[in-house]
């Protein structure tokens, strides 16, 4: 360093000397002094620019270091998002990852991550998370909407770009009083979590107080955490559509054929193991044919939709209610003896009994009415079989026996 | 109606919490350190109370030792950050007032199973 000259002062040095050469070129020596001054002028030169060489290398070398450091982040983050998907509690997850790479990851006070619920520009915006809350339900006093004063938001959503808030105290920063008292928050990023052009929620990254100016970089980090975001979401999302799909029957609601079955073979295991009963019914709507004929097929659905909606307030918390074929649901009742069910299943054929049906005068008995069959673990059967065909077996006798009752299957004792 | 006193030092999360619980049914009391907390239970009929490592005055563990001589009977709960959690939980531990805790990022749904549990 202490042969620093800057090239610029190295010139002006040159071209005295030079002029002072013109003037005293008669002084042999003092010409050769001059030459010598020079020629170490140009050593220093050279040795400037070998070390500005260095500078920018170095640079670079950093620079690279900086890039590869943020792709690992990068890759660690994707693996958090979306390696360790957890099927059972996808958002939760998620939305604690990214809220803790916004927060202690970039160096924001808080942040917040939004569902949006309904259509774009017309519904809600609900708030799931913040840096110290979560709640599935939303959390009241964050929920924002699409009104026009807020023209950052309207702006990020629409332009799917994030945007930057730098001080909200200054004029015009496009945000309501009701969204800034809400947030709390002095300067913010409003990102857009979106995915295929549509929009799925909004994360907002701030400090309570004008900290620094928030830059392109932090920006980018954001953006970054949050686009991985938008994909987990989605696949969230998407998960949870065909969990329902694949559990629940489409029509009324309640569970499908294929999960009774699975529910069925997990609660008989259990049974078995902690001795326990089980008490297993199925359940039919009476004279549903003649009710389709005569009142439609829209009429019908909308019946069945109804006998479901009641069977399942109907019952206890931990029995399940399902669909089992066209007019029939399937029900099962863990730990529960057949008296016990029994109780719950008279209660429910009132429940069908008393409820006014659209059209239910018109059927044969003068009122929309089920027959149930019940059979219980272990008293009827130790196999799932032979416990649905028991209670199917039942439901046989109540219809013949009048329908709008249950019945009760007996194996025959064998005499003697 | 029962009364639960929280005792948190961030004026949004003392928001969140007196919004959430008033939702639920309880009569909510809002204070912001240890002081104003003793003052709250000074009144008495406090059914529980929802404390926060972390204050400005006296750490919340402090403030249980306070309470320990005079208001033994309030139930609490404690809530703690993330990061904290492992050391805080083995310093209360030992205090029979405290019936359970909750842990930044709070889930607001466990938490109301919680106070169910306790204050019914």
């Amino acid at each position: 360093m202490a042969l620093y000259l800057p090239p610029v002062i190295a010139g002006v040095i040159v071209a005295a000397l030079e002029f002072a050469r013109y003037f005293f070129y008669a002084y042999k020596s003092f010409c050769i002094i001059i030459s010598l001054v020079e020629v170490l002028i140009g050593i220093m030169l050279i040795y400037h620019l070998i070390e500005q060489y260095h500078k920018v290398q170095h640079r670079a070398v950093a620079n690279v270091k900086h890039i590869r450091a943020e792709l690992e982040n990068t890759n660690r983050l994707t693996h958090l998002l979306l390696g360790n998907f957890e099927y059972d509690k996808p958002l939760e997850k998620m939305v604690k990852t990214i809220i803790e790479n916004l927060t202690k990851g970039m160096g924001f006070d808080d942040a917040m991550v939004y569902l949006l619920e309904g259509s774009e520009m017309t519904g809600i915006l609900r708030c799931i998370a913040t840096r110290s809350v979560f709640s599935m339900r939303g959390i009241d006093r964050f929920t924002l909407s699409f009104i026009t004063e807020e023209a950052v938001l309207n702006d990020a959503l629409r332009s799917r770009d994030a945007k930057i808030v730098q001080d909200v105290d200054t004029s015009g920063c496009g945000c309501s009083k009701e969204m800034l008292s809400a947030l709390k928050l002095k300067q913010f990023i409003l990102v857009p979590m979106h995915i295929m052009n549509k929009v799925l929620g909004l994360v907002v990254v701030g400090n309570t107080a004008v900290r620094k100016t928030i830059n392109h970089t932090d920006i980018d980090s954001a953006k970054l955490i949050v686009n991985q975001a938008s994909v987990a979401l989605h696949l969230a999302q998407l998960y949870q559509k065909i969990q329902e799909m694949t559990v629940h029957d489409e029509l009324t609601g309640v569970y499908n054929h294929r999960y009774f079955k699975d529910v069925i073979r997990k609660e008989l295991d259990l049974a078995h193991r902690y001795t326990q009963p089980l008490s297993v019914s199925i359940i039919d709507i009476d004279n549903f044919k003649h009710y389709n004929d005569t009142n439609g097929h829209v009429a019908g659905d909308g019946v069945l939709r109804q006998v479901a909606q009641l069977l399942s307030k109907g019952v206890r918390k931990t029995d399940i209610v399902a669909r089992y074929g066209g007019e029939e649901f399937g029900l099962i009742f863990p730990a529960t003896d057949k008296d016990g069910a029994l109780i719950v299943l008279e209660k429910l054929r009132k429940d069908i009994e008393s409820f006014p049906f659209p059209f239910g005068e018109k059927q044969p008995q003068g009122k929309l009415t089920i027959s149930l069959g019940v059979s219980t673990f272990p008293v009827d059967a130790a196999e799932i079989r032979d416990l649905i065909e028991f209670a199917d077996k039942g439901l046989y006798i109540a219809k013949n026996n009048g329908k709008n009752r249950i019945g009760i299957y007996k194996k025959a004792v064998p005499e003697g | 109606m029962k009364t639960i006193v929280i005792t948190e030092d961030e004026e949004v999360l003392r928001e969140i919490f007196r919004d959430e619980l008033t939702e639920a049914g309880y009569n909510v009391v809002l204070s912001q350190n240890g002081e104003e907390c003793l003052g709250i239970l000074e009144t008495g009929n406090v059914d529980l109370l929802i404390l926060d490592v972390k204050l400005p005055d006296m750490s919340g563990l402090e403030l249980l030792g306070k309470m320990k001589e005079k208001y033994f009977a309030v139930p609490v709960i404690m809530c703690t950050a993330y990061d904290s959690f492992q050391t805080d939980y083995k310093s209360w531990s030992a205090s029979a007032q405290v019936k359970d805790y909750i842990v930044k990022p709070i889930d607001l749904e466990q938490l109301r199973d919680k106070i169910k549990k306790i204050v019914g």
